[in-house]
């Protein structure tokens, strides 16, 4: 294991390797902090701009986008109230309220030390017990992925400030949104409009630039969001002054952590659900969980280190199986072998050397977009002095831009437009978006799973029933099923009975 | 303006878009660069491959080709695109057949007619596996064969789905065999590929190239590859032929070709096929798609054609097994 | 709690007419592609209805003249921005990326009130050109394309 580290560490004084990492993280940063450039699209576009470089360099570099990015999402949805990853929507849910109190400055060192934090920790599993949690990945069929996706969308509890109901029908919504276009196991088309635009559903960035932006921007002309003149002794504070703050959650640091690792395992489920399920543990374990959604330090620490956890997870499964968990990996499979990295049994022996160099470098990587995204987000910060008749156009803009060009079609910008008119409505209406969001992220997994589980036993719905009380994981995720439903009524009758007397 | 933007992507090495014009020196076709549309997501296989082919084809073709992708609706949306595009040579198609078919044949309303296309040439052709789990009782193809006959619609395979290349070529070898199994569509081989891996499947029909280091790996039994020929990177694994003993057309293969809207001119489409010659015999080419493990098998413009024609009407044979 | 009574009971019927609609269309696909999204149509009219018993049960509190003029400002806005987006994407298809972005940026700015002339003109130009380095050099995403192709 020493000389395993030993050869990782050779590769990180190579200058080449160390400026690639640099350049990753910094291009990483600038495409996750803007609504409408996803990760999944600056690994892709940048891969080709590796095929020159030498094979640590380009690894080093890839790496440092897709961590990067993953982190960044935080910083618009802290500032702007616009996430720019699905990732940051839960960082939003408390990031965003503690910038209006004039705290960005705390909420954005809070959103880096975690996701460095999480981000680190994942690395350390990664490094150490990849190969035994690999197999973990393969235990999830199709009946343990459908009781995650419904244990996920118990979160939306916690995600409804105000009226329940309204958090529940947002989140049905959702769901019922993700269920537009092909049925994933009949392949029938539905609710298209005729449209070809619409038979592979909505993309995911284009709702969130909708539901997010346009909203943001009617408040903004409507002069309602007004700029917020930061704290005065806030603005006093360094952001590395806020790290003891982070470190002294310790339990909360280390539940985020663990929740994003086997979340990130998981193949097929993504950096948002695991920010949102360690959202959700975090309020329930909190002695203060009446402060969430109004500015929790808790939080945002919760979700940002969860989501950042995730990323050393996908990459258990893809370095040991080759089995990408989510889109940003399957495209990151295709620049680590074009490098000549192959996943599989030869990844710690012959090509040992390549492994630990690109592990290293991306435990660098975590450590490095700390100062990157901490100068970046300070730059950022001013935006908001921007006088908003300038600034909202700009957003417009963006809005536009970047829905076109997720699949270069103006279409998907008026189904932009189309979803912004719902989180208008939404808004007017006092209901929370998150569990929309969450219920789109979720969607296509509860529907396909649910309907390919009952494939695989020929539709027979008993013998389906019987395999959910049987399978090991099943159960366990069928008694956290339970738990979360308990922990809400209970919650609930709290609420009522505060409210009666 | 441009002409600082212009150097600063220079300095930065990156590589510029059709945005900026190369000034148009009076001379041979191309004279400036060339698009290529690619009907999927960016980071996809089919963008992999025309990434690759596009980053060393520059010499070949005398142009830097630029790859735009026009995802959506399972290619349909970019093969409209290559339909409808202007035919001066310089807006090119990489398409992906079976798809580009199964996309006309199985939906109403499709926009365009595969007259509406004159091929360039052929890059790649990826074929259907028979996968099972290393230690799965099936040993041979047999085997499965007569599993499947006594036991008859329980064993399940999944594979990308629905209505994909992988489905068709099973629905085609059910069809031939006369055995009848339980298909289950996954989003894509890969998931298809885990659940194989992970036993909650009993086998699957992953394309090749996608089920490669994991067969190499020893995680997963290739019984056969429906192909006339082996697949070169795995030498081991029977063709079908080979396998069952009957015939069995490879017609559920994913390959990779391009494609020019109808109209553009025999000395264009010539540079055009040419250029995509030279480049699949390209040494520097061949190792970089060897080391990603794709499958090349080159075809002029006219074998390409014929190919096309055999396919199509193979396919209309069988389309009904898919609805 | 308390509850607005007209703007919920708005907002339930807004949700009871949604769910009919997506039930309605749901007919016109098989129960093996529907029974989900129509599981969830009946989930959020019953999550409608339980809303509505509830906030007839509790107080009402009249909104304010300050919240009136606080929505009826958001609805104007929402149908400024609207409008100027459609518009921005019609001409997108026209004109092409520079000069639709500069026109849009600059039309909006000074529908949003903004009277300095020079700043204006400035950072149209300057995030029209950072946008189409980001999008279009950066990226390499293909530029709209326009009936008269001038960018």
């Amino acid at each position: 294991m020493l000389d395993s580290l030993l050869l990782g560490i050779d590769v990180l004084l190579n200058p080449t390797a160390l400026l690639a990492i640099l350049a990753g993280v910094v291009g990483g940063v600038v495409i996750g902090s803007l609504p409408g450039l996803t990760s999944t699209m600056g690994v892709a576009l940048l891969i080709p701009l590796t095929f020159s470089m030498p094979t640590e360099a380009g690894l080093a570099m890839l790496g440092g986008v897709y961590l990067a990015s993953t982190y960044s999402g935080s910083i618009s949805a802290i500032i702007l109230n616009i996430p720019g990853t699905p990732a940051a929507v839960a960082t939003l849910l408390d990031g965003y309220p503690m910038s209006q109190r004039g705290e960005s400055t705390r909420a954005l060192a809070l959103a880096t030390f975690g996701s460095s934090i999480g981000g680190i920790f994942s690395v350390v599993a990664l490094f150490f017990i990849a190969p035994p949690l690999a197999e973990f990945s393969l235990r999830f069929g199709s009946p343990e992925y459908f009781l995650l996706a419904v244990f996920g969308i118990t979160v939306i509890a916690s995600l409804s400030a105000g009226s329940m109901e309204k958090g529940l029908m947002a989140g049905a919504f959702g769901l019922l949104l993700s269920t537009i276009g092909a049925h994933p196991i009949t392949g029938e088309l539905r609710y298209t409009l005729g449209s070809p635009t619409l038979y592979d559903g909505i993309p995911m960035v284009v709702s969130l630039i909708g539901l997010y932006s346009i909203p943001e921007v009617i408040s903004m002309i409507s002069g309602k969001s007004g700029t917020v003149i930061e704290n005065e002794t806030v603005r006093k504070r360094s952001a590395f002054s806020y790290l003891p703050e982070v470190l002294s959650q310790r339990l909360n640091i280390i539940r985020s952590s663990i929740i994003g690792v086997i979340v990130g395992i998981i193949p097929g489920v993504g950096c948002s659900v695991g920010g949102f399920i360690s959202y959700d543990a975090a309020k329930k374990a909190s002695k203060t969980p009446e402060e969430f959604g109004k500015g929790s330090a808790e939080g945002v620490i919760a979700s940002e280190t969860a989501n950042n956890a995730v990323t050393g997870g996908t990459l258990i499964p893809l370095l040991t199986l080759g089995i990408p968990g989510n889109p940003v990996t399957a495209v990151l499979l295709g620049g680590l072998m074009i490098h000549g990295l192959r996943p599989g049994a030869e990844l710690f022996t012959i090509n040992a050397d390549i492994t630990y160099g690109f592990i290293m470098s991306l435990f660098v990587a975590n450590i490095l977009f700390v100062p990157v995204g901490l100068i970046f987000a300070r730059y950022c910060a001013k935006v908001i002095m921007v006088p908003r008749q300038i600034l909202a156009p700009c957003i417009m803009a963006l809005a536009v831009i970047g829905s076109y060009s997720i699949r270069g079609s103006l279409e998907d910008v008026l189904i932009m437009l189309f979803i912004g008119m719902i989180g208008f409505i939404l808004q007017i209406f006092a209901v929370p978006r998150a569990p929309l969001v969450l219920g789109l992220v979720l969607g296509t997994l509860a529907e396909g799973e649910l309907a390919r589980s009952l494939a695989l036993v020929h539709g027979d719905v008993p013998a389906f029933l019987y395999q959910l009380v049987s399978r090991p994981i099943c159960i366990v995720l069928l008694l956290l099923c339970a738990y979360a439903l308990f922990q809400g009524i209970k919650q609930h009758r709290q609420n009522s009975k505060l409210l009666d007397s | 303006m441009f002409r600082t933007i212009k150097s600063t992507a220079m300095v930065l090495g990156l590589s510029l878009t059709s945005l900026i014009a190369t000034p148009a020196i009076a001379g041979e076709f191309p004279t400036k660069p060339v698009a290529m549309i690619v009907a999927y997501s960016p980071g996809g296989g089919t963008d992999t491959a025309a990434r690759v082919i596009a980053n060393y084809i520059k010499p070949h073709l005398g142009q830097r080709l630029i790859i735009q992708n026009k995802p959506g609706a399972g290619g349909q949306i970019g093969f409209t695109a290559l339909s409808n595009a202007k035919n001066d040579g310089y807006k090119i198609g990489f398409i992906n057949i079976p798809s580009i078919f199964l996309v006309k044949m199985l939906r109403d309303n499709v926009p365009f007619e595969m007259s509406d296309f004159e091929m360039i040439g052929n890059i790649q052709l990826d074929p259907v596996l028979l996968t099972v789990p290393v230690d799965s009782p099936f040993k041979t193809f047999k085997d499965f064969v007569a599993a499947a006959k006594s036991n008859s619609g329980n064993i399940t395979i999944g594979g990308d789905g629905p209505q994909s290349n992988n489905q068709l070529q099973l629905v085609v070898a059910e069809d031939i065999l006369g055995i009848d199994v339980n298909f289950v569509p996954f989003n894509g081989s890969g998931p298809a590929i885990t659940a194989t891996m992970g036993k909650q499947i009993d086998a699957s029909v992953p394309s090749a190239s996608s089920a490669t280091g994991h067969i190499k790996d020893g995680r997963l039994r290739a019984l056969a590859v429906f192909s006339d020929k082996r697949y070169p990177y795995l030498p081991d694994v029977p063709t079908i032929a080979e396998a069952s003993g009957m015939t069995i057309p490879g017609i559920g293969a994913s390959m990779r070709g391009i494609a020019v809207p109808k109209g553009v001119s025999a000395e264009k489409r010539a540079t055009l096929e040419a250029a995509f010659r030279n480049v699949v015999n390209d040494s520097k080419f061949v190792a970089h798609i060897e080391r990603l493990g794709l499958p090349l098998a080159y075809m002029s413009a006219d074998e390409f054609s014929a190919y096309l024609k055999d396919a199509e009407s193979g396919i209309a044979k069988y389309i009904d097994l898919l609805k | 709690m308390e509850v607005n009574r007209k703007r919920d009971i708005i907002f339930c019927t807004l949700v009871l007419l949604t769910a009919l609609l997506i039930g309605i269309v749901s007919l016109n696909y098989s129960l093996a592609s529907s029974y989900f999204p129509l599981m969830l149509a009946g989930f959020m009219a019953v999550m409608a209805m339980v809303l509505l018993a509830r906030t007839m049960k509790q107080n009402n509190t009249e909104l304010t003249s300050d919240e009136k003029a606080k929505t009826n400002s958001h609805l104007i806005g929402f149908a400024k921005v609207f409008g100027l987006i459609i518009i921005y994407v019609m001409a997108l298809s026209y004109f092409g990326y520079i000069i639709s972005t500069i026109l849009f940026l600059v039309s909006a700015m000074l529908i949003l009130g903004e009277s300095r002339l020079i700043w204006v003109s400035a950072i149209s130009v300057c995030m029209t050109l950072i946008l189409a380095y980001l999008f279009f050099e950066f990226l390499g995403v293909a530029p709209p394309e326009s009936m008269f192709s001038i960018l």
